[in-house]
């Protein structure tokens, strides 16, 4: 009765991206039967794209919309009240409670916290501290942590690179101590540090959240938000902010490289970074050219032939660890 | 580099997580009439746009301090107020759990239903009337595959519905719009042949 449903459920799939090379082998077959076949196809495809633009519009009263959201965050702020009744035999309970908790942290406030060390080898480490922190220490690097935290701060000192990601607590900041007594500041948040010793510098890398880098002689240092970069030079004094920095500066800890709306000029000297090789863009007019594409980490022929797919690039492949991109339509 | 609107909309993310209220107004003047036309495409009901629209500002509001937005806002809060829309389908049983396989005949009614709704003005508002007046379930299936660009599977995941009914409702939906925009394209014989050069197949 409908012999063609299933031809239909196949054209669906094709235009949402499903369908399997079985499918697309039994649909090509069909289409090619008969030209109503190729009708039917050509009007689903009208009917997926046109869809495509299909939305609403709304112009609401954004005053009257704003005001109502605002008594919901009120409502939700103000805390219910709540009528406590606690029995003597409670308040006894309670009272021992107290009086244990308070030794414990007697205890603990007055005898040193023991000092642990962590040293990464030839490899990437990743160790999780007391308070729920993780930190990845990259080859060579290590950091000196406490057993326990204990006080107002978090302290932890570090040699070498690592990439935070720092269990959120307003009421005991953490606290990374670096040689020569900069220091960077943070409540959680995810960062990345890199010590330069050749350059003599200090990198600080933000992925999520909000830190403040203060070098020993820059006392005011600079609070760095989500992909900003900070560079300090020892040498020169001199802080530098970076305000969109590259999302691949902590690629040694993600394994790969990722792009959200990157120019291509960034892409290509993030992959020559990663891969170390060289790579050059010919065509000037692709260097602006956005460019998304998930995590991977996949060799560099692959990423290559994926973007030269794209953007209908041409690579050659002149010497090894040299590759060079050339035409590409950034449509 | 990113456009101007996406570094005005870091900065007041970053105002936001500082307890700046008057950053999530900015936010919300941006956002909010573009979650309303997001929600609709899945429960076609103003008021509820509304009530899941303004939660999705509420909880921005409520998480502020531990915001951790990869992609951009625009899709962060859409993706928020997809799945605020498929929640609240879910928690108020409107998704009955009907695995029969339906009838796929589509009955006269609804074709001069639809047909009536089509705008003449121009194809793609016929076509967006026909979306419309798609049968509840059907218009939902529909809308998470090509808006929301979910696979049968997800869709079936998220609704708790068989992957087969998925399809079959996906397959209706195709046939009624379909049958909408031939009927405003009124396909004469020589339409057919243009449309054939017209679409390329």
């Amino acid at each position: 009765m409908h012999s063609n449903d299933n031809y239909i459920l196949l054209l669906s799939k094709k235009h949402s991206g499903e369908i399997s090379p079985d499918e697309q082998a039994a649909l090509d077959e069909w289409l090619a039967q008969s030209p109503e076949h190729s009708l039917l196809a050509a009007q689903m495809k009208a009917v997926w794209e046109q869809a495509g633009s299909y939305q609403k519009e709304f112009s609401p009263d954004l005053d009257a919309a704003f005001r109502q959201v605002q008594d919901r965050i009120r409502a939700e702020e103000r805390p219910p009240l709540r009528v406590v009744s606690l029995g003597s035999r409670l308040l006894r309970i309670a009272a021992a409670l107290a009086l244990i908790l308070a030794s414990v942290w007697s205890y603990r406030e007055f005898s040193a916290p023991d000092m642990m060390r962590a040293v990464a080898g030839a490899e990437t480490r990743m160790l999780s501290l007391p308070d729920g922190t993780d930190i990845w220490l990259r080859q060579n690097a290590e950091i000196a942590y406490p057993t326990h935290f204990d006080g107002n701060e978090r302290h932890v000192s570090l040699q070498g690179e690592a990439y935070f990601e720092v269990a959120h607590n307003p009421a005991r900041p953490f606290i990374v101590d670096l040689p020569n007594g900069d220091r960077v500041k943070v409540l959680g948040t995810k960062f990345g540090i890199r010590l330069d010793p050749a350059l003599n510098q200090t990198m600080v890398f933000v992925r999520s959240g909000k830190v403040h880098f203060s070098p020993k002689l820059q006392p005011n240092g600079v609070i760095l938000t989500e992909r900003q970069k900070a560079v300090y030079d020892r040498n020169s004094t001199q802080l530098t902010v970076d305000k969109y920095a590259s999302l691949n500066e902590l690629a040694w800890q993600t394994g790969g490289l990722e792009f959200v709306r990157t120019p291509m000029e960034e892409v290509v000297s993030d992959l020559e970074r990663f891969y170390k090789v060289d790579i050059t863009l010919r065509n000037t007019a692709m260097r602006a050219c956005l460019h998304t594409a998930p995590l991977t980490n996949q060799p560099i022929e692959k990423v290559l032939e994926s973007l030269a797919l794209t953007y209908q690039f041409r690579v050659e492949h002149p010497a090894p660890g040299q590759y060079v991109l050339s035409g590409g339509d950034c449509q | 580099m990113q456009s101007d609107p996406e570094i005005a909309e870091q900065q007041w993310l970053t105002a936001l997580s500082a307890g700046d209220e008057s950053a999530l107004r900015r936010i919300f003047d941006r956002h909010y009439a573009l979650l309303l036309g997001d929600i609709y495409r899945i429960i076609p009901d103003e008021n509820t746009c509304q009530d899941l629209a303004q939660e999705v500002f509420v909880e921005l509001w409520r998480k502020r301090a531990e915001l951790d937005i990869h992609t951009s806002l625009r899709a962060y809060l859409r993706r928020a107020a997809v799945n605020r829309a498929l929640n609240h389908l879910k928690a108020s049983r409107r998704l009955a759990l009907d695995e029969s396989v339906e009838q796929l005949h589509v009955a006269d009614e609804s074709e001069r239903e639809i047909a009536e709704k089509a705008d003449r003005d121009s194809m793609e508002k016929a076509l967006h009337a026909a979306i419309d007046a798609l049968p509840e379930k059907c218009r939902l299936v529909f809308s998470l595959s090509r808006f929301e660009h979910l696979s049968h599977r997800e869709i079936s995941e998220k609704l708790g519905i068989s992957v087969k009914t998925i399809e079959n409702q996906i397959t209706k939906a195709m046939k009624l719009l379909r049958q909408a925009l031939a009927r405003h394209a009124d396909l004469s014989p020589v339409v057919i042949l243009a449309l054939k050069y017209w679409w390329g197949m």
